[in-house]
């Protein structure tokens, strides 16, 4: 039995059937009624008027025009030529069996055309005023008639039986069409065709919704006559010109208008249609959610690049992750070796305190910086201004508190009047705690009370190297008062000094390199007659020496750690703090060297003995 | 993208103080005005201190008002610091109670963070065997054991030749490498100093 | 009479230093309570001292005094740092801290300025000078030193100094098709720096031990002189 496929849905359909029973696509062309035909297909709707038609049926405008109009004339068909398709297209759309059928197309005119066209001829000549398109009248018409025309791309595929050459057939079509004719009607109304007709009259399509179309039922009732009389006419199959035949689309409708494989399962969900599967997409196929192509993303890498890309993705990748909490028992071997170190140390520390023999004492050879130290504070003269900037943190007391007293000592005995400034916070509350230790030191007690003044605290300088400079440049207006708030300017000794070289000596006492370079960079400068001593940690040593040993010297003297103050106080023949400190100083240097060597050489050995197994195993 | 013209000003404050500043450093003519500018900025540097104290204690104020973890702590915190304020601010800052709070909590706690360090130290620096060994490491460690030998006495051991390669090490070989790393960080803060100055850094927003 | 008086004073004193170091020392065992009450403590102390010497020392000696002595024109001069203090606090709120913003561009231009002045001429110029002068033969007979070896140091110095220059020296030239790499003989050079800083940092990791060594033992000899004083007390 013979079944037509819909090309859209590809449901099955009965070859009767003019349209599809399942997304309602039209599966046979729209007929036109010949009277309404013109001979000017192709031209604009704004040419195409009555009157304009029958004024240039004798003149070209096109090629098809002048084909149409001489096949009109002729009554008989054309050659299959370029200039000759407009009469075989017309043939053609005279015709129900409009449909290309590939042999049909290419070879000559079958001979049921062959009769339609003689049919057509005949009812083309009737009346010429009624010869026009139904779509040339688009622009002035109400309903813009899309013409379902032969070169659509229908592709009813016809399996079975093939049209027997009878005209019996079309009476019997008659009779079916006029069963559809209502639901035909329906149909033109929706404006499904899609055609090519379907673009150049889409405002015709909308007022068709409003209305059935008149020339619907031209078409539907025309063609029982004019078949009729093409069958009387022996009207020769139209022939589609190769450049026409060439633009049918070569694939299927779907590969053509971008319509998904399985669009025919998919029920569309907005606009009038909704509810209606297999329905054709609203959207444009441009608008139709796609995955992207996956384009393959090769770069150009070494191998180094890719090694350190992994490396830090793997970092990237520890970082969100929650490592696992060790396992902390409460003894690890980690957490044994360092009591073990902590014990041996302060053992170390221990043992020359209790023991009843000490180690030898330090025979100092002083250095050239504490050396010159010494000499220049010797030359402190009874009342001296001295500045003191004591910026070590408190808990460097241990060390500096041992060096600076040592030095203040030495100051105190040459009679000097101590200024103690700081740019640390706690740095006026350290000056206040070092004179009390440099006080328990030696025989001298230097207070600061109303009635004798030895030492001022000119407090807090804040602002880091701008404050520095402030205070270098105008100490008078950077620390007016004292600590306490009162006039701190008012003493017979502070009365002369205007900046910082107008002090005998400047020493800083300091643990952190920063501040010790702040001092240097922004007071040094200024310092043309008063000299500038250092009091430092053993850690900033190395990092105040170039200042020491620049030419000229940024620096006259250093005196560094428990070491330096050892020194100091031999050098000056006065025990200090150092002195006290200096037995379990070294015991605990002699005990940490000890311990690097060997703990570091039982690490080494350690390490060297894992490997070794490592090996081995990786081996077996 | 539209710039915020207050921007602009923050910059324009920034280099017109700085350049001022600047200038005077070479031109004493500019003395007056720049010592004028360093004052103040030592004033406001002081104020910001001061939120800074604010702004810490405010943090844990929080803390315990919204229940949170370790409030405890907090407490604490503010109990000590509300302790010190009263007694120093009552007594003065240098005086006998505010120096034995000074005496008696600050020196020791700092100390004895300092204290326990000397162990960690010599325990990180044994563990640099198994941990990263190559010339520089052995460098490195044979440099502290040198600098350590030179400080010793040991009865009946001379070290003088320690002493003096320790003296030579620390007299030329360090300052060498000091001074380089000294003209790094000067050229470095002079760099970082201009990009303030031209406006390509604002830390101060913008 | 007061505690100072009685003795009691440096008692107590003795006992909470005795108690706050073994809190501190506890860590060697680990992350404690005590550890981290001693700490808070700290803290508090500490800001609670930073807040009485700036107000002592800074605020009210230069910023109201002048503001209450001053009168006339005086007082509109002395009053501008205590209305642009006053916009600082804003920076407390985060909804307002805009105001403060020009206060922080002025602290940040003559910080940089100060940092630029004294970087130029208090380390840069005198340490190339101070680098230049080791091959001053004039002041090597000054110092009474051994020319030669003198030279050599200097020679030894100046190689230093450059090469540990060249070490932190990070800038490559991009090539196409090139490895970004420095070149050979800046690798070569800031190897020979990198050495010259590991002897620095030797000394430099010696002398932080021996600063935590001393402070050390002066908790150790606080603690034992405590210890004493209390059995020789009893």
């Amino acid at each position: 039995m013979e079944i037509v496929i819909c090309p859209f849905c590809g449901k099955e359909n009965q070859p009767e059937s003019e349209t599809c029973r399942y997304c309602q696509a039209r599966l046979m062309p729209l007929k036109i009624n010949p009277a309404s035909q013109p001979d000017l297909i192709g031209r604009s709707p704004e040419e195409e008027t009555p009157a304009k038609l029958k004024e240039d049926q004798v003149s070209e405008s096109q090629d098809g025009l002048q084909a149409a109009g001489e096949m009109r004339r002729s009554g008989a068909p054309p050659a299959s030529e370029a200039s000759d398709w407009l009469s075989v297209f017309r043939n053609q759309i005279n015709t129900q069996d409009l449909s290309p059928q590939p042999a049909a197309l290419d070879d000559g005119p079958q001979p049921e055309l062959r009769e339609i066209h003689q049919d057509f001829e005949a009812g083309a000549m009737q009346d010429d005023s009624s010869l026009s398109l139904p779509f040339e009248d688009a622009g002035q018409k109400e309903e813009g008639p899309p013409e379902n025309l032969v070169v659509g791309p229908q592709d009813v595929e016809r399996t079975g039986d093939e049209a027997v050459d009878d005209l019996a057939w079309l009476r019997e079509l008659q009779s079916q069409y006029q069963q559809v004719e209502g639901l035909s009607s329906a149909e033109s109304k929706k404006g499904e065709d899609w055609s090519a007709a379907n673009e150049l009259s889409q405002d015709s399509q909308k007022r068709g919704d409003e209305q059935v179309p008149s020339w619907v039922e031209e078409i539907y009732a025309g063609p029982l006559h004019e078949e009729e009389a093409a069958s009387d006419l022996g009207l020769s199959p139209a022939e589609l010109p190769s450049w026409l035949d060439a633009t049918r689309p070569s694939g299927t409708h779907q590969d053509i208008f971008g319509i998904p494989a399985d669009y025919g399962g998919q029920v569309e969900i907005a606009g009038p249609l909704a509810g209606l599967p297999g329905i054709l997409p609203a959207e444009p196929e441009i608008a139709l959610g796609r995955k992207a192509a996956a384009y393959p993303a090769q770069l150009q890498v070494t191998e180094t690049n890719r090694l350190q890309a992994e490396i830090f993705d793997q970092v990237l990748q520890s970082e969100g992750q929650n490592q696992p909490n060790p396992d902390r028992g409460l003894v690890t071997s980690q957490k044994v070796m360092r009591m073990a170190f902590a014990v041996i140390i302060i053992f170390a520390i221990l043992v020359p305190v209790f023991s009843l023999q000490t180690l030898e004492r330090y025979q100092p050879i002083a250095p050239v910086a504490v050396l010159s130290a010494s000499q220049i504070i010797s030359s402190i003269g009874n009342e001296s201004p001295v500045l003191v900037a004591v910026e070590y943190e408190p808990g460097f007391s241990g060390e500096l508190d041992a060096a600076l007293a040592a030095v203040l000592d030495h100051l105190m005995i040459q009679g000097a009047f101590l200024v103690f400034v700081s740019s640390n916070p706690s740095g006026p509350l350290q000056a206040e705690h070092i004179v009390a230790v440099s006080n328990q030191v030696g025989s001298h007690q230097y207070v600061n009370t109303e009635s004798q003044n030895e030492y001022i605290n000119l407090g807090f300088i804040p602002g880091g190297p701008a404050g520095l400079r402030n205070f270098a440049e105008n100490p008078r207006l950077s620390n007016p008062s004292d600590i306490s708030g009162e006039p701190a300017w008012q003493n017979p000794v502070m009365m002369p000094i205007d900046d910082i070289n107008d002090f005998s000596l400047v020493i800083v006492a300091s643990e952190n390199q920063d501040k010790s370079r702040a001092w240097i960079e922004q007071a040094s400068p200024l310092l043309v007659n008063a000299p500038l001593i250092y009091v430092v940690s053993a850690q900033s040593e190395p990092l105040i020496r170039p200042f020491f040993d620049a030419s000229p010297r940024q620096v006259q003297g250093i005196v560094s750690g428990v070491i330096g103050s050892v020194q100091y106080g031999a050098t000056i023949g006065r025990q200090g703090i150092a002195e006290l400190y200096w037995p379990s100083f070294n015991s605990g240097l002699l005990a940490a060297a000890i311990l690097i060597v060997v703990g570091g050489g039982a690490n080494a050995l350690l390490v060297l003995s894992a490997n070794k197994n490592g090996r081995k195993k990786g081996g077996n | 993208m539209k710039s915020n013209p207050f921007v602009y000003l923050l910059v324009a404050i920034a280099i017109a103080s700085g350049a001022t500043v600047l200038v005077g450093y070479f031109f004493p003519s500019l003395a007056g005005i720049k010592g004028e500018m360093l004052d103040w900025a030592v004033i406001f540097t002081a104020v910001l201190l001061l939120i800074g104290v604010i702004s810490l204690v405010r943090t844990h104020w929080r803390k315990i008002m919204q229940d949170q973890k370790d409030r405890a702590y907090s407490l604490v915190l503010i109990i000590s610091f509300t302790t010190t304020l009263l007694v120093a601010v009552l007594s003065g800052p240098t005086s006998k109670w505010s120096m034995w709070l000074y005496n008696n909590l600050i020196i020791p706690i700092e100390s004895s963070l300092l204290g326990i360090l000397a162990v960690f130290l010599i325990y990180a620096c044994a563990r640099l065997f198994n941990q990263r060994m190559n010339f520089y490491t052995l460098v490195f460690i044979g440099t502290v054991l040198l600098a350590m030998l030179g400080w010793l006495t040991i009865p009946g051991v001379e070290l003088e030749g320690f002493k003096d390669f320790r003296d030579w090490l620390s007299s030329v070989w360090a300052v060498a490498g000091v001074r380089g790393i000294m003209l790094g960080v000067g050229l470095g803060t002079v760099a970082a100093g201009l990009r303030i100055l031209i406006g390509a850094d604002r830390p101060y927003g913008g | 009479m007061s505690l100072f008086d009685l003795g009691a004073a440096d008692l107590i004193g003795g006992l909470l230093g005795l108690t706050v170091t073994m809190a501190v020392f506890s860590h060697f065992i680990g992350d404690n309570t005590a550890f981290r009450l001693v700490l808070h403590i700290f803290i508090g102390v500490a800001a609670g001292y930073i807040v009485v010497v700036v107000a002592y020392n800074v605020l009210w000696p230069k910023l109201m005094r002048p503001v209450l002595e001053a009168d006339g024109w005086e007082l509109l001069w002395a009053g501008l740092p205590l209305f642009f203090s006053l916009l600082l606090f804003s920076r407390l709120f985060p909804r307002y801290s805009i105001l403060g913003s020009p206060v922080l561009a002025f602290i940040v231009g003559v910080g940089a300025a100060a940092a630029i002045g004294g970087a130029v001429v208090g380390v840069i110029f005198p340490q190339a000078r101070a680098t230049i002068n080791l091959f001053d033969l004039d002041t090597i007979r000054q110092n009474q030193g051994n020319v030669n070896m003198a030279l050599v140091n200097g020679s030894i110095i100046l190689v230093g100094t450059i090469s540990s220059l060249a070490y932190f020296h990070f800038g490559v030239r991009k090539q196409a098709g090139a490895k970004t790499q420095r070149p050979d003989w800046m690798e070569w050079l800031a190897q020979v720096g990198q050495g010259f800083i590991v002897i620095a940092f030797g000394l430099i990791f010696a002398g932080i031990y021996a600063a935590a060594l001393a402070a050390l033992i002066e908790r150790m000899s606080s603690i034992t002189r405590f210890i004493y004083s209390l059995i020789a007390g009893f």
